[in-house]
């Protein structure tokens, strides 16, 4: 398997482990979506609370790399104009290229008036799709003027910038920029995570006997697939740039910190807003000074699974910066590796050999194993390496069509719209992840045997075993079909990626309307 | 009618059927979130965002036939899944529901188990504080709104916070924190109910204070918010009830009342009707307000606030309305159902007894006009006329057009107490 080939390129496959590993390990909170209101009361903020942030170069140029993040996650069709960018948001990418986990560069962008009727920026009137009325600005990458937290405005002179109106591709300074509403490219069945987390289900999918007795699950449907999109149809609101490479790539020897090699690059998103706001008679905020962090993201669902559900947490993570994320180094699990760590066989081989015995390494109880029966970590802090800092790492030297590599840098070598995150991070969770099994459990599997200074998921006593360790039994939540489980570079989103700039797909109308593209496609 | 059962718009979304051209974002909303949960009926969080949508359209349309849907939707959230974060949401949703039903210690048990659900959730220390403002925890509330004040952006409390200022008597500092409010909310969502109330609320502040250029003004953005958003069209009525343009402000009450008939909008427009000597219209009005109140138990809950004020503003049913306004009391102890009490033994003739409520309705402070017509007429029926001077006095330097009726009269017997001395 190609994929599998691309593994060995990195060691860093464990990354994608740690992250299972913490989805299994920590008291995690609702799994809303990768990042998806998150915080508490986020419903109320959404135009500052990002869903997800992507990166990957540009497959029809690949000298340009695309950086993009979505908020106002779960943006119903029927009421488009409601969603728009704040206009007392800073929305900024951050780009590490030292391998320090602070930005040496950031891309900034800022909006004025909104997308309502009424409300839109002269500049923008409504185009013929209904849409338009934002008026942004672009700059960067730029020297920040302040690094970590509390930021200010670049300045616009000397440096990439373009401006225009949203659902317009801006082009201008080397780079291209669009924003606005567009279908939410995210894929999970939230639905199913959320009843197995709670104990009201097992697995994904329902398999009537295992080693372990039934394990109740969704039934599968006549077309083969049994997983439910729950973000079919919802959009989201986007920001999509291209920047050269050339300009954010760097040449500082880095391969001694996290990024490992020198073509490696760390991205985020974060939203900041500023200290002093008034609105203007136009209704706009705006903002100048210094702007102070509300959010930031990396990687996908790492807040969700791995910041828990104690707010104070949450709130500290978001104000924090990658730099400080050593800090969370203790909530991660082990890695399994290849030395036996409890005289029960508990290794990487261990564990698949655990797998394939339960019956869920092939279709249709599970997805093929992905990194092979005898994946040779030797790495126990694997998980918390390719996990930590929290930023999406990207090898600028892998170029499109392959580029797309598990586990090379973490979850994934960078983050395309349509990568299968889910099913990744599900499928090197399970095979990676240590977890303490009771004794003698299925006659003394793998695990089972004494703690000691193990970090591991707590799965004893099996009653009251950590649900996440049954969420990522299977390696995949099942929205795609059976022979497309292992096709990690596709998620089985319910609306076509546009073919060029920004990519990200078309917004979803109301369904039923006309322009609806498979609404809902599972059912 | 549309307000006191299942309207006919909450039943055709209930069954399902096409969109029509005439159809209203927030039911296209519904429809599409409807179409979630049938997608997948064990999607507990499908059905806690349906049920939050159902909760907006409630407060949206003043239709409380939305909150019942918003709590079968809840409740089978938590068949679904009966504990942890997601439970936490469809709890919190059933305290909100409650809260709309005027069950305030039965919101705050759900915030409670919401919290233990949850302890990350901050939405329930909302709900928390609202509560314990309509049992009279004014000081709890505080504390549950301090809890929430290092948030950013809209999920920031100031317009709870204002509430309380305003009731403590600091009505700059009240208009301060929603002018904040409206700010926020403006930033985040330009358009939508929760800047339409924020807007309406910075309205009826100002108000109060006779402002009726910005109160107007905020009542106009609240419809640019949100079109025929009905307590901004009441507002507004009311602002130009103050100016004396009586006929504009007729028609303005008739807006409102198309869109949900509240008690509180058809007392106002008969009384505006009165002030024109239009007594037979005023007439219709003031039944269409009893009729609202004997419509249904759950009126009968929500509005017996304003059904005990409308009686005895009016001197109808003067023995009832007491026991009315004693039955509010054991749901709320707040500083306006203590006025209501009040009120409502100063109409039957029991002037001491109201002064002890009245002392209760006016121990925060609170700067408002009415508040301060009723304390003054206690004191002249009990004979301090010294006092009863200073607080008409007061209510009409607060606002002298604070009433449609009762502002004259605060001024005749204002006016006949100077001339005693």
């Amino acid at each position: 398997m190609a994929y599998t080939q691309r593994f060995g390129r990195g060691t860093v496959m464990g990354l994608f482990v740690a992250l299972l590993a913490v989805l299994l390990m920590v008291p995690v909170g609702v799994l809303q979506g990768a990042d998806h209101r998150d915080a508490p009361s986020a419903d109320e903020d959404p135009v500052a609370d990002i869903a997800d942030v992507y990166t990957f170069i540009n497959p029809n140029d690949t000298s340009k790399l695309i950086i993009a993040m979505t908020v106002n996650g779960f943006a119903v069709p029927a009421v488009r104009a409601t969603y728009s960018l704040g206009p007392d948001v800073l929305y900024q990418f951050k780009i590490d290229n030292t391998g320090d986990g602070n930005e040496e560069l950031v891309v900034q962008v800022t909006a004025e008036g909104f997308e309502s009727s009424g409300l839109r920026d002269p500049r923008c009137p409504v185009n013929a799709s209904g849409q338009g009325g934002q008026f942004i600005e672009v700059v960067g990458p730029a020297k920040p003027k302040k690094v970590g937290n509390v930021t200010e405005l670049v300045s616009t002179k000397g440096n990439p910038m373009v401006s225009g109106c949203t659902n317009t591709v801006l082009s201008g300074g080397g780079i291209r920029a669009w924003a606005g509403l567009a279908a939410d490219p995210f894929v999970v069945d939230i639905g199913q995570f959320n009843r197995i987390v709670a104990r009201q289900q097992f697995l994904f999918r329902d398999v009537p006997a295992s080693p372990l007795g039934p394990l109740p699950g969704r039934p599968i449907r006549a077309d083969g697939t049994s997983g439910v999109d729950s973000f079919g149809g919802f959009n989201a609101t986007a920001i999509v740039v291209e920047v050269p490479i050339s300009m954010v790539i760097g040449n500082k020897n880095r391969t001694s910190t996290y990024l490992h090699n020198n073509s490696t690059i760390g991205v985020w998103g974060t939203t900041s807003r500023g200290r002093h706001r008034h609105l203007s008679s136009h209704h706009e905020a705006r903002e100048n000074g210094s702007f102070i962090q509300v959010q930031r993201m990396g990687q996908q669902v790492f807040k969700t699974v791995f910041i828990f559900t104690d707010n104070a947490a949450k709130e500290a993570f978001n104000r924090s910066i990658p730099a400080q994320d050593h800090t969370l180094r203790g909530l991660l699990p082990d890695a399994l590796t290849t030395t036996d760590t409890d005289g029960t066989g508990n290794t990487t081989a261990g564990r698949a050999a655990v797998l394939t015995a339960l019956g869920v390494t092939a279709p249709p109880f599970g997805a093929p194993l992905l990194l092979g029966p005898a994946f040779p970590n030797t790495d126990k802090d694997l998980i918390r390496n390719v996990l930590l800092p929290d930023v999406l790492r990207i090898d600028l030297s892998l170029l499109p069509p392959g580029d797309f590599a598990v586990a090379n840098n973490g979850y994934q070598n960078g983050r395309r719209f349509n990568d299968d995150v889910i099913d990744i991070l599900l499928q090197l969770s399970r095979q990676l992840a240590d977890v303490k099994f009771p004794a003698g459990l299925l006659g003394g599997i793998p695990g089972s045997g004494p703690l000691g200074t193990r970090k591991a998921l707590n799965c004893d006593p099996i009653a009251t075993c950590d649900q996440r360790v049954f969420a990522v039994l299977q390696g995949t939540d099942f929205i795609k079909k059976d022979t497309d489980l292992l096709i990690l570079n596709t998620n089985g989103d319910d609306s076509p990626l546009r073919a060029d700039f920004p990519y990200i797909g078309v917004a979803h109308p109301l369904p039923g309307n006309a322009g609806t593209v498979g609404f809902p496609p599972q059912q | 009618m549309r307000n006191w059962v299942l309207t006919g718009a909450a039943l055709v979304l209930l069954v399902g059927g096409a969109a029509s051209a005439q159809e209203r974002p927030s039911d296209q909303t519904l429809r599409f979130l409807q179409s979630k949960v049938v997608a997948d009926p064990d999607d507990a969080l499908a059905h806690n965002r349906l049920a939050g949508a159902y909760i907006r359209k409630a407060r949206e349309s003043g239709d409380i036939a939305y909150y019942a849907l918003a709590e079968q939707t809840a409740q089978r959230s938590l068949q679904i899944i009966p504990r942890g974060p997601v439970a936490a949401r469809a709890t919190t949703m059933m305290a909100v529901v409650q809260l709309a039903r005027h069950q305030f210690r039965e919101a705050l048990v759900s915030v409670r188990t919401a919290l233990d659900q949850d302890p990350s959730e901050q939405t329930p220390q909302a709900i928390a504080g609202d509560a314990l403002i309509e049992l009279g925890e004014y000081d709890e509330a505080g504390r549950a709104y301090a809890r929430l004040a290092g948030l950013d952006g809209p999920r920031r409390p100031d317009a709870r916070v204002a509430y309380l200022k305003f009731l403590r008597g600091d009505t700059p500092g009240a208009i301060a924190s929603m002018r904040e409010a409206v700010t926020r909310w403006a930033a985040a969502m330009p358009v939508g109910e929760p800047l339409a109330w924020t807007r309406a609320q910075l309205g009826h502040l100002l108000l109060g204070t006779n402002d009726l250029g910005g109160a107007e003004a905020a009542y106009r953005d609240a419809l640019t918010a949100l079109p025929g958003y009905h307590p901004a069209l009441a507002g507004s009525a009311a602002v130009q009830a103050a100016r004396g343009k009586l006929p504009d402000a007729a028609a303005l009450y008739h807006k409102a009342l198309d869109v949900v008939p509240l008690p509180e909008y058809a007392t106002a427009l008969g009384d505006v009707y009165t002030r024109l000597g239009r007594t037979t219209e005023a007439s219709k009005q003031y039944a269409l307000v009893e009729y609202i109140g004997k419509l249904s138990a759950i009126n009968q809950t929500v509005y017996n606030r304003e059904l005990a004020l409308f009686y005895a503003d009016h001197e109808r049913k003067l023995p009832q309305v007491l026991d009315l306004a004693r039955k509010e009391l054991e749901a709320r102890r707040d500083v306006y159902t203590y006025d209501v009490l009040a009120w409502t033994l100063y109409r039957n003739g029991q002037a001491r007894e109201a002064q002890a409520a009245m002392k209760e309705a006016l121990k925060l402070g609170t700067q408002d006009a009415r508040l301060l017509f009723h304390a003054g007429m206690i004191h002249r029926a009990l004979g301090e006329d010294d006092a009863a001077r200073t607080a008409l006095a007061r209510a009409l330097a607060l606002n002298p057009r604070f009433h449609v009726l009762h502002a004259e009269v605060a001024a005749s017997a204002l006016a006949e107490l100077r001339a005693r001395r």
